[in-house]
């Protein structure tokens, strides 16, 4: 431990010169633009920008790749606030009490309230991603192909389930799918050519940033297109400065939220909007003043912005130790980390001990920039806000034509981020989650080298699946979840539940649940 | 599973993931067992996809079965019209015929800068057009094609000269 915060100690130093700081500075504003623009996503951002810092030393990439990725994060919530329109998907929960606290004339107070919120959220998520992340990684080195198969196969079921609340069979569907078209390309053990038909193209496979970037860009643009035109709130900017009282009377919501969301960031592909979803839903229960939810809570506004920022480190965490993401635009991050020569995974302590506390720092300093550019200028990032979308999306869409080519040069990509963004914006209108589809592309070759490298270790024996006490966890905790998402198996097991507790215990709990 | 509140799109979309399932699983089943090369049997490259295929069968049965017990497959009486014939249906149609145009017919067939201007401007007149009074569309114009150099100029520029990205 006392390593690790002395290579996180060196790192902030070795950050503190000036061009580190331009970069730190131009990126994390960028991601809040970025962010704060409807048709532009986190993910969208993180991997235009992969391409842009192809060529740069990988430790100046990755700051700029982590600060826009914070950046975006947080931005989204200028236009929930403002437009009533999520920037980014994580600001979805934003928008029900910051958009009411805007309509009372209160903009500023709710820009400056997420802005506070944000910073907390991504250092409790910073905090935890020093602390966990080392452990977790040294833990993961007793993955074998048997974990590895059952982590692939939760991480679809998990993001399947969280991404679709209230329709999980539309979540695993999208996962599988992700996880079918992985399977296109030349495999990685008898470098056979599945699905190509033929084609040299399709032997290396859909590429992850063309299919992120039409999932995400393209099909995001269409969304935009085909929806009526957003109003911004005019009376947009009263004193944005929080107060310290909005603060300190609402650190159990901080920290509750900061805590949540860094775990549901750590879920794999359930990433930032969930974390909102879940750490809004949390401080709902437990308020005092939970009518206000929905009209204008600061609390409610507190929790959902700490809990997405929270988010984004907290999906780091397996970016770093498993090579499995959090998250959408950590699964970008991790694509961008292998492009520059880091190998993320299991062995990461051991080949770079120093790479995960310069990874916290580099969020330490994309925190501290969103605070500084979230309080201190507010009115020119609220006017990005009044470009009309038929002057923004033709520009996103040139860009989304050249990220996904400027790094393999394939026009071929450019058809990849055309098919992957049509089928995108289909599956979106019928309500199927995009984060499970982009975790199937990257969990696809994991799940089959695994399998494949597992059966032929036991030889044909499936028992390592089931008994190796890791496996056996991982594979539980999915049926569970596979089960728990059925509503007739879940009403059975909580009938079950109630027969298995004393009546007299029963109704003093549920007395007490009324109290709470 | 309480499920969506679109069973006819479910009904469709699990008749298009059966096919996609079914013909998955006919390919893996193709595939190649490499018996000749004396590789272990359970390395072979048509047995991942082959499981695959028949879990997305199984979800898409899923999805079927329900949409059937909740009459997805009666059609007709729909709103489709304001579906297909709608204000957002048609700039949804007009968007992706511009956007594909521009990224399948237009780029590297003729330089990078010409198609970004072409497409940025077209795209702003086509839909901002009908908005604007017949008095000031000049202006229209004149700052559709302003923004048309302005983008296809910076984006070459700090790609190309900044980033060092080679643009299509």
């Amino acid at each position: 431990m006392l390593e690790s915060f002395g290579y996180f100690i060196s790192a902030l130093g070795e950050f503190m010169n000036p061009s580190i700081l331009v970069h730190v500075a131009w990126a994390t504003l960028l991601g809040i633009v970025i962010g704060m623009l409807p048709g532009l996503t986190a993910t969208m951002g993180v991997a235009l920008m992969t391409t842009l810092t192809y060529r740069m030393e990988a430790s100046s990439a990755i700051i700029i790749l982590i600060c826009m990725y914070v950046g975006a994060i947080y931005g989204g919530s200028r236009s929930a606030i403002l437009l009533n329109i999520p920037g980014t998907p994580a600001n979805a929960a934003t928008a029900l009490d910051g958009h009411p606290l805007a309509r009372k004339g209160l903009a500023g107070k709710a820009m400056g309230i997420a802005t506070t919120g944000s910073f907390l959220g991504s250092v409790i998520g910073m905090i935890f991603l020093a602390l966990f992340a080392p452990v977790l990684a040294e833990y993961a080195l007793k993955f074998g192909a048997f974990e590895f198969f059952w982590l692939a196969v939760f991480g679809i079921v998990i993001s399947g389930n969280l991404t679709a609340f209230d329709d999980p069979l539309k979540g695993w569907i999208a996962g599988f799918l992700g996880l079918s078209l992985a399977m296109v390309g030349q495999e990685g053990i008898h470098a056979y050519g599945r699905f190509t038909f033929g084609s040299t193209e399709l032997l290396s496979g859909f590429g992850l940033i063309p299919a992120l970037v039409g999932a995400f860009g393209f099909a995001e643009i269409l969304t935009v297109m085909h929806q009526k035109r957003a109003e911004m709130v005019k009376s947009a900017v009263d004193t944005v400065i929080p107060k310290l009282r909005d603060i300190t009377r609402y650190w159990r919501t901080i920290t509750r939220s900061g805590v949540i969301g860094t775990f549901i960031g750590i879920i794999p592909g359930v990433g930032e909007d969930i974390g909102a979803w879940v750490s809004y839903a949390a401080a709902k229960r437990k308020s005092k003043e939970r009518a206000d939810f929905g009209k204008g809570s600061v609390e409610g506004l507190m929790a959902a912005e700490t809990g997405n920022s929270a988010a984004a480190p907290g999906a780091l965490i397996p970016v770093l130790t498993l090579a499995i993401p959090g998250s959408a635009p950590a699964a970008v991050l991790l694509a961008a980390m292998v492009l520059h020569g880091v190998r993320p995974g299991p062995m990461i302590m051991i080949e770079s001990p120093a790479f995960i506390p310069q990874v916290v720092a580099m969020v330490l300093l994309a925190s501290v920039a969103i605070l500084i550019f979230g309080l201190a200028i507010t009115k020119p990032l609220v006017k990005v806000l009044a470009v009309p979308r038929e002057r923004l999306m033709p520009i996103v869409f040139v860009l989304c034509v050249i990220g996904p080519y400027a790094i393999t040069n394939r026009p071929f990509d450019i058809w990849v981020m055309l098919g992957f963004g049509t089928l995108g914006f289909i599956l979106r209108q019928m309500n199927y989650p995009m984060a499970p589809l982009v975790l199937g592309i990257v969990l696809g070759p994991i799940l089959d080298k695994s399998f494949r490298r597992g059966l032929t270790l036991t030889g044909g024996d499936l028992e390592p699946f089931f008994l190796r006490p890791i496996s056996a966890v991982i594979c539980t905790l999915t049926v569970l979840s596979i089960l728990l998402s059925i509503g007739r198996v879940r009403r059975s097991l909580g009938l079950a539940g109630q027969r298995l507790i004393p009546p007299r215990l029963r109704r003093s709990g549920k007395t007490g649940k009324d109290q709470d | 599973m309480n499920g969506s509140g679109m069973p006819r799109a479910d009904f469709v979309t699990s008749l298009v993931l059966i096919a996609f399932g079914a013909a998955m699983l006919w390919a893996s089943l193709e595939m190649p067992r490499f018996a000749q090369r004396n590789i272990n049997p359970y390395s072979i490259p048509g047995i991942v996809p082959g499981i695959l295929a028949g879990v997305n069968l199984i979800l898409a049965a899923v999805l079927l079965a329900r949409s059937v017990s909740r009459s997805g497959y009666r059609f007709g009486g729909s709103d489709w019209r304001a579906m297909v014939f709608g204000d957002g249906a048609k700039r949804l149609a007009v968007a992706f015929c511009l956007t594909v145009a521009y990224a399948v017919g237009l780029v590297g067939v003729i330089p990078f800068w010409l198609a970004t201007f072409l497409f940025v401007a077209a795209f702003i007149l086509i839909f901002e057009w009908p908005m604007v009074a017949a008095k000031r569309r000049w202006i229209l114009v004149a700052s559709a094609l302003v923004q048309g150099v302005l983008v296809s100029a910076v984006v070459a520029l700090v790609f190309q000269e900044l980033f060092l990205v080679t643009l299509p």
